[in-house]
């Protein structure tokens, strides 16, 4: 059965269980009270009765018995005194049948003529017997109670009928409405997967929780749209960056190939073609390794990091080459400071912010250490020509190299990596003016120092 | 040496057996990792190349198994780009040396023999001197001569000669270097270990008939006297 006929029968069953409960309550509580009243009152009756005749000889007690008839055989009470089964006094028309025994609470129906008709009157009763031929009954008329008590069971069972009927047509709407929406969602769905990726699910003014899934839903549509344009953006890079090498390293075959026959020259073209695949490869490494890192499937090696010992060591690695381009590399490190952190990959990503510093650097560049606020500050800053403000987003996306003629080596991955090491610790990455220069920092908060 | 190749990728298999047994090494090759188990188990091999993923039992097992029986041979592991970087746990399964494809020939053939020389000398008493030619250096007293000339070196030039006079004659890579001098473990950026070695060069060959310190095409470098 689908949701809609489960949902229509659940909702009908469990109004029919509700109203069918509370009437069959209803009813066998006004039952219940007018039970215990009449036994009450014949009780208390009977009571009166055997303290009247106690002690009383059977003439007196028949004397008592009699008057005692006569004041009270009318109205809501029943009663009957018999003696050798001849009525002496008493209100019933005869003594009802098969109540041969003394009884305390036993109920009565018999029939009247009233006015023409014959009524039939309802009463609850105790009986006293006096040795073998006197018998006494007394009660309480319960005819208008059991006609009311008629009425309700009747008046029930249409009340239930009738909820019966309105729970199954409630049931079946509300299936249809929740259905409805469901079956938006799905449409949307549908479209989406035949291609029609902009199509967003309907979200209905009344916020309520269909709205809130669909509001999600359409979050999370937008989400993947993003991903897929950002994913067709890097597969273009890549074709881009990589066509290069491989349009140069073909170029190299075909002249190697059309050259006159010289092991010397074949061996050259080999050396540098072997060349030319490794930059391929590197660029391909790089990138591997930010989508694995952006995928979480590197699994996070965290230890306790001496950001001073990594500052130094990276200092330590650029020194020579620093020197070299004639470029003042320093680091300052306040110490004892530590970070929680995969060590390798925090080494590399400073190392990589360190290599670009060097490339693009006039004449210094400072590489630093510190607390702040609510955590700790890797800073590398150069006095270079800097990153407009207005293309800083720009530089942290895969293969941008911000100068167009790409005079620097490098695959144009360097930031992107350090951007997704930033991540991977829930740090924060910015580029900065270091007026003159490029200041990058990396913010790692809530560590303990 | 005796080496056992357990790779299932039939050209990679073929293009290591090649390229190992022209180096002047024997070379079995399996393909299947319980196979491998086995004839590493049976016979004696001075090293095993074993590759991460393998039909019917996985790399890592097969080394975790070899060490639980008391085999001791050095063990590089390879692996498949884009794997995920199980450096950490290959070597806690009892590999000496962890390679990720694609490798240059070279590269492994450097740290495999590096990974051989340092298992014959385990157990063997400390070395204190280091000699390659007339190139001297002492251990304890952290001191370097060369032609009993003393030279000055800074702890990362130190440390940087050590490693390469302890493999003198063989070939080390740039990404050997960084990895037992730095403790960095990727490849290094553009040119900074060859701009260490040239430094280290102007104090160790600069005024000196013969360059010890020789960079090897496409490899790396290597200290030794002579070609």
């Amino acid at each position: 059965m689908n949701i809609r006929g489960r949902l229509s029968v659940a909702t009908a069953a469990l109004v029919m269980t509700v109203v069918g409960l509370t009437l069959v309550g209803v009813y066998a509580w006004v039952d219940y009270r007018i039970e215990h009243d009449a036994n009450g009152a014949v009780a208390f009756e009977m009571a009166e009765i055997a303290r009247s005749i106690e002690g009383l000889g059977r003439e007196d007690r028949e004397a008592e018995l009699v008057r005692r008839g006569r004041e009270q055989a009318h109205g809501e009470r029943v009663f009957l005194f018999e003696s050798h089964e001849q009525i002496l006094v008493g209100n019933l028309p005869e003594w009802p049948s098969g109540l041969e025994r003394e009884s305390s609470a036993v109920d009565l129906s018999w029939e009247e003529p009233a006015g023409g008709l014959r009524v039939i009157r309802h009463a609850r009763a105790a009986t006293i017997f006096f040795g073998d031929d006197q018998r006494l009954l007394v009660g309480q008329d319960l005819t208008e109670e059991r006609n009311l008590q008629q009425l309700l069971g009747g008046a029930a069972v249409s009340v239930f009928g009738f909820a019966v009927l309105l729970a199954i047509a409630g049931g079946v709407a509300i299936g249809r409405s929740l259905l409805r929406r469901v079956e938006g969602m799905n449409q949307t769905i549908l479209d989406i997967l035949r291609g029609s990726r902009s199509e967003r699910v309907p979200v209905g003014p009344g916020g309520d929780e269909f709205d809130e899934l669909a509001t999600h839903f359409n979050r999370l549509l937008d989400d993947n749209q993003k991903l897929l344009a950002q994913m067709r953006g890097v597969t273009d890079d890549i074709a881009h960056d990589l066509r290069t090498p491989l349009a140069r390293m073909r170029t190299r075959i075909e002249s190697a190939l059309t050259a006159p026959e010289n092991e010397q020259v074949s061996r050259e073209a080999l050396h540098e073609l072997f060349g030319d695949t490794n930059s391929v490869l590197e660029t391909f490494n790089a990138l591997l390794r930010i989508a694995q890192i952006e995928s979480g499937a590197i699994r996070e090696q965290m230890e306790d990091v001496d950001l001073a010992a990594i500052v130094e060591d990276a200092v330590d690695l650029y020194q020579p080459l620093a020197e070299e381009a004639g470029i003042a590399l320093e680091g300052d490190c306040a110490a004892g400071l530590r970070l929680r952190a995969d060590r390798h990959q925090l080494a590399q990503a400073l190392l990589n912010l360190i290599d670009n510093a060097i490339k693009y650097g006039e004449g210094q560049v400072h590489v630093s250490a510190a607390r702040s606020a609510d955590g700790v500050t890797l800073c590398v800053a150069d006095d270079g020509p800097g990153i407009p403000a207005a293309d800083r987003e720009r530089a942290l996306q895969r293969f941008v190299r911000l100068d167009a003629s790409r005079h620097q080596s490098g695959t144009g991955l360097g930031l992107s990596f350090v951007a997704a090491v930033v991540e991977l610790h829930h740090g924060e990455l910015l580029l900065e003016d270091n007026d003159p220069g490029l200041r990058v920092r990396l913010l790692f908060m809530n560590q303990s120092s | 040496m005796k080496i056992l190749v357990i790779e299932d990728d039939e050209t990679a298999s073929a293009y290591l057996k090649k390229a190992l047994t022209e180096s002047g090494h024997v070379v079995d090759d399996v393909a299947d990792g319980l196979q491998g188990l086995n004839r590493a188990m049976g016979e004696p091999y001075d090293a095993l190349i074993v590759d991460r993923m393998l039909p019917s039992l996985d790399g890592l097992s097969v080394i975790e198994t070899l060490r639980k029986a008391g085999r001791e041979m050095p063990v590089l592991i390879v692996s498949a780009l884009g794997e995920v970087d199980e450096r950490v746990r290959g070597l806690r399964s009892g590999g000496d040396d962890y390679l990720v494809k694609p490798y240059a020939f070279a590269e492994l053939l450097a740290r495999l023999e590096l990974l051989v020389q340092r298992r014959g000398r385990a157990g063997a008493p400390a070395e204190t001197r280091l000699q390659v030619a007339d190139l001297e250096m002492d251990l304890l007293t952290r001191s370097v001569k060369r032609a009993d000339k003393p030279i000055e070196l800074k702890t990362r030039e130190f440390q940087l000669l050590e490693f390469l006079m302890r493999n003198a004659g063989r070939v080390v890579t740039r990404t050997m270097i960084l990895e037992s001098v730095w403790d960095y473990h990727f490849d290094p950026q553009t040119n900074v270990i060859d701009v260490h070695i040239s430094r280290l060069r102007q104090k160790i060959d600069k005024g000196f008939d013969e360059a010890l310190i020789k960079t090897v095409r496409g490899a790396g470098y290597s200290i030794r006297s002579g070609a």
